[in-house]
């Protein structure tokens, strides 16, 4: 499911609360029943002809749901393609993205970590955000993530890595404030 | 669903379904080591929490008629490298499904769509609790 798909079904589950919230209120007599039975009429009697459309929309929108949802995510499907010689082998961006999480979060000091991949023509480059624990050098601790990633990429998955970029995005608090 | 696949020799004839193709791969591909598993879709997820194992969870099979092209997708266990379990598991589902039902297996595609980190922080935590 894309970002937008996920848009749309927030919106959805938000506009089904919103009603769900408004038949809540009519037992607790904060909304009179006859009121939305008489107001119900009046569009019905107004606008018959969008209350067809409306709901068609609705199942349309029902559908388009279900369906993206059995359509599975679209970055799974990218990655990279390999031949061998009993079949293809293909690495997923997923995966790639996994080795790489592990391997900057068995370095010290850092914290919070977002991978994202972009394929270039025949290698991948690796874009990482991170926080970094105060007293930590960063230079030093950024080329060792460098020097970690491009070791183990390239040896686990063969495939030959580009441009690392590191992101510091801010310093990490090393204590948490704990209330019992 | 492909059709089933019929072998005919001088007795008679000896038909396989596809289903017994996918379970064969599905045993030799998880026997590998490095292999976490198979990745299914959202019907095989949905199967499994209703405690309906799915036979082609994460497998599909191409039959022809005497060959059959068997596509795998895969999770990895973190800390193997990827093309020697790759290669291992191509050459044990190929060994199995054409010993086991003589057909010829032209292609063994794997697509490996996840790691398996959870088990390896699992070990990690266990470790850092008993010292």
């Amino acid at each position: 499911m894309n970002s937008l798909n996920k848009f749309i079904l927030i919106l959805y589950i938000l506009g089904l609360t919103c009603l769900y919230v408004l038949f809540m209120l009519i037992p607790l007599n904060y909304v009179s029943y006859s009121q939305v039975i008489q107001y119900l009429n009046d569009l019905y009697g107004a606008y018959k002809w969008y209350y067809l459309t409306g709901t068609v929309l609705l199942i349309i929108l029902n559908i388009y749901i279900i369906a993206s949802l059995f359509k599975g995510s679209e970055s799974s499907k990218l990655g990279v393609l390999k031949s061998m010689p009993e079949g293809d082998m293909y690495i997923s961006n997923e995966t790639i993205k996994s080795l790489v999480l592990k391997t900057v979060s068995q370095t010290k000091g850092v914290k919070d970590v977002k991978v994202f991949v972009k394929p270039g023509r025949d290698n991948m480059n690796i874009l990482i955000k991170a926080l970094i624990l105060p007293d930590i050098n960063i230079p030093n601790t950024i080329k060792q993530i460098q020097e970690n990633i491009r070791t183990y990429i390239e040896n686990v998955a063969e495939i030959p890595v580009g441009e690392i970029k590191v992101v510091v995005e801010d310093i990490a608090q090393s204590t948490k404030l704990r209330f019992e | 669903m492909d059709e089933n696949t019929t072998m005919i020799n001088e007795v008679g004839e000896v038909k396989i379904a596809p289903e017994v193709v996918n379970i064969i791969a599905s045993l030799a591909a998880t026997e590998v080591k490095g292999v976490a598993g198979m990745s299914g879709g959202f019907t095989d997820d949905i199967a499994e929490k209703f405690g309906m194992k799915s036979s082609n969870k994460g497998i599909k099979v191409q039959l022809g008629e005497e060959e059959v092209v068997i596509d795998l997708f895969l999770i990895l266990e973190y800390g193997f490298r990827i093309p020697e379990v790759a290669w291992e598991v191509q050459q044990n589902v190929k060994k199995a499904v054409e010993t086991m039902t003589g057909l010829k297996v032209v292609e063994v595609n794997i697509h490996v769509q996840g790691i398996n980190i959870l088990k390896e922080q699992k070990e990690e935590e266990t470790v850092k609790k008993t010292k």
